[in-house]
């Protein structure tokens, strides 16, 4: 009881508080936002925001790629086969010593004429045994065996406005951009067969081939690199941001290099901030078709098969860096909601799986030329908002 | 097990074999026998049936049963009518005690039916008590769902099964 | 009653968060990655690996009937898929030797089980460790070794597997354990029935009784060491206490003219719940097995039966038909009303309070069929797991995570086996014995 008035209290005092913080600098914090890159994949129209990405995609510079001081790709620990910490000897289980099958003769043939009378039954019936039903499961559930979806995220690739309203609005710089932004975008809506074609994305295949040894990763790895079409694809390469020093030493060198773009260097000094209410985006945003996709691609891969009913309760948020090529470096959990920790534990651990294996069967169908975006992407892995009956 | 208990159980089996239901009922009789003997009471031989006084006499002509409807433990006009017939002979031949058996069909959990099966035999116990039938001779015992009579599974095996079965012994004065 | 509320709780604070934090902080979250919603799943088995563990001495076939039950523990859960060893591309030839992990993604084994077996005299020692092989690591607390004698082999490998089924999905174990059952022969209108028990997966069967009377659902004690369970052995229907390494027994309540049914322990071992029955009404009784004081817990003039205590004692489930018909009903330890949880079409029996107190688990009747079924303990989220001509008297697995019932064909041949389900209603499966068998009760899981 007290707990729960305490409770209360707390969430009367958030709640007043955040709106006393509202009044106070409200207005000066929603002066200039760019609407938060929300979930949703209905791309109809462009932002000014949206509208700046294409820029800056377009602007073939560099300095945007280590402008990103985000994730430290920490080189991968390599799985060595480390000698594996010695087992801690286990408190010997003692199994307990097993009941005796009970010295039973069969009924006895004993003074009970009733008995003798049942044991003469008792042996006809041996011959009926149960023909074991044939399992009929009518339950409410869907109890189906494989796959449960209910996809919320089906990207209706909205016809990409990005092309026609981009140009027009403020794109006076060179006609040579403009194409080169516009091929780049309609690259990404009609992403399925270009990037099959490439080879960066796999995601139409259909399910895996589970046990076929073959080295799976090596081929994908293989072919995502010459996917990598872009010019500024060298450029992008030597981005390996080490530490915050050396980051901002490359972003400093680069800044240099580039500064003649307008563009680029209202990104650089945007974001090492990483704190001001600019809202220059790093990267052209997602478009609702590649987000739609990269939802699919991992949703394939994310099996609850082995998660516990608390797992199945939970909501989890990754942040997930990845590398150029596309592999998965880095996952944090930065949100979770969930009945235990344990679950929200063995979510996590299927959410990691999920994007490992998406990454190992074929690849994300993260487009090349946006890294920029998708070098960190959080993921929202809802289990129990699928569990909805 | 002396010769005349031998052949006692001979005359009851072949009494038994007399019934509507011979096989089946001598199933349940059985295992009511057996119970009652661990119940302090003998099993005793049926007789003949003509004879007014014996157990077969009682079990087919007086009748040893009444059925009940589905979930319920509500005599029936007709069960009145063979019950009164029970209490009847039951107060003519003070010799004999009987244990009433309540059964249940198999449609319904198992802690259910014996306490329905129960309740069948408590309802046929107290009809006999207000036919005057003195209260220490009768006892009750349910099987609930366990010796049916009947094994088909349609409601014509279950009717059957739904039953309070007054079973008789002699030697268990008032 | 406490988890709604923490629920409504948490929306509240949810929506509290959003106005304050989320409001103040927008700027911020503007600048962070494109959030990507996962809006579908797939539930299939995962694939793992666990090759033949390997012999360090002496073992020669335990090592590998080790791993094949560990195999059939995980396997049965239907989380699992073992992956052949025909496809393995690198054998384990070396309990600390290293592994190669590329070799186990190849083949798309989320899991590698890598195991060892000695034998000396008749003493075994399995050791085992359990890699995620993405992250190509040994999971957290996987790694451990178990002794014993050889004639405990199967409760080592169910221990080994239960510690794997644990580390992976987040459930408790529940492979070693017991199931205490009613063992059937005999033509439906003359059934013999004994009781006997089993390891969970029908394994390692012994008979506790004859089958000279009746006896129906057995009970475990909260220590596995004790059974109650109905028997008629005195003749009319009586609670019966058993002591399972002794075997001796002893009826419980002997008052003339009642018969006493659907014994159940409570969580302590101390006191037995059951129905006394007189003049065809029954309620519920609390009896202290210390001092044989009888409490009353119920005084209804309808049927009070199969009573079971929630895991922290204070509350009782039981069934009624005070309504009409039979209900599911919740009251305090200590006795009174009860509050009806149940409220669907049909009739709904046999209530058990799962381990972890989330759930009741029934059965339920209802238009001709039978269903095991699971709910909140307030009634809410029914869920009807089976259906078939009679599905009756659910038990939980120690982890609360899988119900074993029994299910009864119908007709003259009609017979008893026993199946298990998990609460998901997926993997629905027959438990194998000897011959028809019902009534069946979870242990605990071993110590």
């Amino acid at each position: 009881m007290e707990r729960r008035f305490q409770t209360g209290t707390v969430v009367s005092a958030v709640g007043h508080l955040g709106v006393i913080l509202w009044v106070l600098v409200g207005d000066w914090l929603f002066a200039a936002v760019k609407p938060p890159e929300t979930i949703v994949m209905t791309v109809s129209t462009v932002t000014s925001a949206e509208f700046d990405a294409l820029q800056a995609a377009a602007t073939p510079t560099p300095a945007k790629e280590p402008v990103r001081p985000q994730p430290k790709p920490e080189p991968k620990p390599e799985p060595k086969p480390e000698p594996v910490p010695t087992p801690e000897p286990v408190p010997d289980p003692l199994p307990d010593p097993v009941p005796d099958p009970v010295p039973t003769p069969e009924p006895p043939p004993s003074d009970a004429p009733q008995a003798a009378e049942e044991q003469a039954i008792q042996s006809d019936s041996t011959e009926i045994q149960p023909a074991p039903e044939a399992e009929k499961i009518i339950a409410p559930d869907p109890v189906q065996p494989e796959t449960v979806v209910t996809t919320a995220d089906v990207a209706a690739p909205a016809v990409s406005d990005q092309p026609t309203d981009a140009p027009v609005e403020t794109l006076p710089p060179t006609d040579a951009t403009v194409p080169k932004d516009t091929g780049d975008v309609t690259l990404t809506e009609a992403n399925q067969d270009q990037t099959a074609e490439t080879g960066m994305t796999t995601s139409i295949r259909p399910k895996s081939r589970p046990e076929r040894p073959a080295p799976a990763p090596d081929v994908a790895a293989a072919e995502t690199q010459p996917a990598e079409t872009p010019p500024q694809d060298s450029a992008q390469l030597t981005v390996q941001p080490v530490d915050d020093a050396a980051t901002q030493d490359a972003i400093d060198a680069l800044l240099g290099a580039a500064a003649e773009v307008p563009v680029t260097e209202d990104v650089a000094s945007d974001t090492p901030a990483d704190t001001g209410g600019q809202d220059l985006p790093q990267g052209p945003p997602l478009t609702g078709g590649e987000m739609g996709n990269i939802s699919s691609s991992i949703a394939r891969k994310w099996n609850l098969g082995a998660a516990s009913t608390d797992a199945m309760s939970s909501t989890v948020t990754i942040r997930v860096s990845f590398s150029q090529d596309g592999t998965p470096i880095d996952f944090k959990l930065i949100e979770s909601d969930g009945p235990t920790q344990t679950g929200i534990d063995k979510l996590y651990e299927t959410a990691q799986r999920a994007v490992n294996r998406a990454h190992q069967d074929g690849g994300l169908p993260l487009p090349p030329d946006k890294y920029d975006t998708w070098q960190v992407l959080d993921l929202v892995f809802d289990a129990n908002g699928m569990r909805a009956r | 097990m002396t010769l005349a208990a031998k052949s006692l159980l001979l005359i009851a089996v072949l009494g038994l074999a007399a019934c509507n239901n011979p096989d089946r009922y001598g199933a349940g009789a059985g295992g009511a026998g057996g119970a009652g003997g661990a119940g302090g009471i003998d099993t005793t031989g049926l007789g003949d049936p003509s004879n007014p006084t014996s157990i077969a006499y009682f079990n087919q002509t007086v009748g040893d049963r009444v059925l009940f409807a589905v979930d319920q433990a509500t005599i029936s006009p007709e069960g009145r009518a063979v019950l009164a017939g029970q209490a009847q002979w039951l107060m003519t031949n003070t010799g004999y005690a009987a244990i009433i058996e309540g059964h249940a069909d198999e449609q319904g959990t198992r802690e259910y039916n014996l306490n329905l099966g129960a309740k069948r035999a408590a309802a046929v116990q107290n009809f006999l008590i207000s036919q005057g039938v003195p209260a220490g001779r009768l006892r009750t015992i349910s099987y609930g769902k366990e010796r049916p009579l009947e094994v088909c599974s349609e409601e014509a095996c279950y009717a059957k099964n739904r039953r309070a079965v007054t079973v008789l012994s002699a030697g268990a004065g008032v | 009653m406490l988890r709604p509320m923490m629920k409504s709780l948490a929306v509240v604070v949810a929506l509290a968060l959003a106005l304050t934090l989320g409001m103040a902080t927008a700027p911020v979250l503007a600048q962070e990655p494109p959030r990507i919603v996962i809006g579908s799943a797939v539930i299939e088995p995962m694939p793992i690996a666990v090759p033949t563990f390997i012999d360090e001495g002496g073992a020669g076939d335990y090592a590998r009937e080790i791993s094949r039950v560990v195999i059939s523990d995980l396997e049965g859960t239907g989380f699992f898929r073992n992956i052949g060893e025909e496809a393995h591309i690198s054998k384990v030839t070396s309990f600390d030797g290293g592994v190669a992990f590329e070799d186990w993604k190849a083949i798309n084994a989320q899991v590698l089980v890598t195991g060892a077996v000695s034998v000396a005299g008749d003493r075994i020692t399995v050791k085992f460790r359990a890699y995620d092989v993405f992250n190509g690591n040994t999971m957290e607390g996987a790694a451990l070794q178990f002794a014993g004698t050889t004639d405990g082999w199967r409760r080592m490998a169910h221990k080994v597997a239960d510690v794997i089924y644990s580390k992976i999905t987040g459930e408790g174990g529940y492979f070693d354990s017991r199931v205490v059952f009613v063992s059937e022969s005999g033509p439906k209108n003359a059934r013999l029935k004994r009781l006997a028990v089993m390891d969970y997966d029908g394994a390692n069967v012994a008979y506790l009784t004859d089958s000279n009377s009746i006896v129906l659902a057995p009970r475990f004690s909260p220590a596995g060491d004790r059974i109650v369970y109905t028997s008629f052995e005195t003749g009319f229907p009586r609670i019966t206490l058993m002591d399972v390494a002794s075997l001796d027994r002893r009826a419980l309540e002997e008052q003339p003219g009642t018969m006493t049914f659907a014994p159940r322990f409570s969580p302590d071992g101390r006191t037995v719940v059951f129905s006394l029955e007189r003049g065809g009404n029954s309620d519920i009784y609390l009896l202290d097995l210390g001092s044989g004081a009888l409490s009353q817990l119920t005084n209804s003039p309808s049927i009070e039966t199969a009573p079971s205590f929630s895991p922290d004692g204070s509350q009782i489930v039981f069934e009624s038909d005070r309504s009409g018909a039979q209900q599911i009903y919740v009251m305090p330890a200590g006795g009174g009303e009860g509050t009806r949880i149940s409220g669907g079409e049909g009739r709904y029996g046999t209530p058990v309070w799962s381990p972890r107190g989330d759930y009741i688990a029934f059965t339920k009747q209802n238009a001709g069929r039978f269903h095991i079924g699971v709910m909140r303990t307030d009634g809410s989220e029914e869920r009807l797991l089976t259906a078939s001509f009679l599905d009756e008297g659910p038990t939980w697995a120690p982890n609360g995570r899988v119900l074993m019932f029994t299910r009864e064909t119908s007709g003259a041949g009609g017979q008893t086996s026993l199946w298990s389900v998990d609460i998901t209603g997926r993997n629905l499966k027959q438990i194998p014995t000897d011959g028809p068998a019902s009534d069946p009760a979870w242990s605990p899981l071993l110590p």
